[in-house]
């Protein structure tokens, strides 16, 4: 309970402040923040409504394992956000958010394949997806390359999944104007 | 012209739970490599990281030598909320690093004065 407030209270204070760009998002949050609560108007609301900065470009950080909340609503933002007209520089995964770019994901034939997901939203829009390597490595998702380094039989990572450094995000840090964070 | 961004981490999960708070504290960590002021708020759960703990009993790496270098990288402010101090019934003279305590209104004071925050 402590922590759900606690939640609540930081997503209220950093979306009243101007200067802190960058939001973190829990499964409720996110609930929360799409909810139009005590008159508030949420965030398609607010851009259609004109009160926020037209065309802004977003970072997405992706943390969540496959078949959380936490992936699904970072797809839908995504959409979401080029559908309004923004650009999305980059998509990064990091620590569990990494098991979405195994291409060896089979969900059963009702469940969403978030794998399938995003590499369609990238091949239809353009959308750069970037695989942070540490984390990847460490859970066993890599590139052909990275295979043949460490003499395993098989790989999982193909485009348009790029394995990248830390530095990929940063640099993107100066063209961005918000980074939107999906689980702890 | 300083152009340097500005980054507050804030750290609210568990130690050894999983493996989120060490990769976290590792993520900030490179990120001031990166030419990027780094400061780290520890609060709720996330101030059981500050804790000695006997780690090498539950197979898991150390929170103590990632604390310890946290200088070499220019990381000095670290702060600790006072009402998770007192949630777990904690002093600051148990916690491995010397860290500044701060109230929730120094907290929100705080935010606004970061680019980005995790």
């Amino acid at each position: 309970m402590y922590i759900a407030l606690w939640r609540r209270f930081f997503v209220q204070t950093s979306f009243n402040i101007e200067r802190s760009q960058a939001f973190v998002f829990n499964t409720w949050d996110v609930a929360f923040f799409f909810g139009n609560i005590t008159g508030r108007m949420n965030y398609g609301q607010s851009l259609k409504a004109g009160k926020m900065k037209k065309s802004k470009s977003f970072i997405i950080v992706v943390n969540n394992a496959p078949m959380s909340a936490g992936v699904n609503s970072a797809l839908n933002f995504a959409k979401a956000i080029l559908a309004l007209g923004h650009e999305l520089t980059q998509v990064f995964f990091m620590k569990d958010g990494v098991y979405c770019c195994s291409s060896l994901l089979t969900p059963m034939s009702d469940e969403i394949n978030i794998y399938q997901q995003w590499k369609t939203l990238s091949e239809s829009k353009g959308v750069i997806l970037n695989v942070c390597v540490a984390s990847a490595l460490r859970r066993g998702i890599i590139t052909e390359q990275e295979a043949k380094n460490n003499n395993h039989a098989q790989y999982n990572l193909i485009a348009p999944f790029n394995l990248v450094g830390l530095g990929q995000l940063v640099k993107d840090f100066d063209c961005s104007h918000q980074i939107i964070q999906f689980g702890n | 012209m300083d152009t340097r961004k500005k980054i507050l981490y804030i750290a609210d999960t568990t130690p050894f739970e999983n493996s989120i708070a060490r990769e976290n504290l590792d993520f900030v960590m490179m990120l001031a490599s990166f030419e990027v002021d780094v400061s780290i708020v520890f609060v709720d759960t996330g101030i059981l990281q500050l804790l000695n703990t006997e780690h090498d009993k539950i197979q898991t790496r150390a929170f103590t030598p990632v604390l310890a270098s946290f200088k070499h990288y220019d990381i000095n402010d670290l702060y600790v909320l006072d009402t998770s101090l007192k949630q777990f019934k904690l002093t600051k003279n148990q916690l491995i690093c010397s860290v500044k305590i701060i109230t929730s209104n120094q907290f929100k004071d705080l935010m606004s004065q970061f680019d980005y925050i995790f």
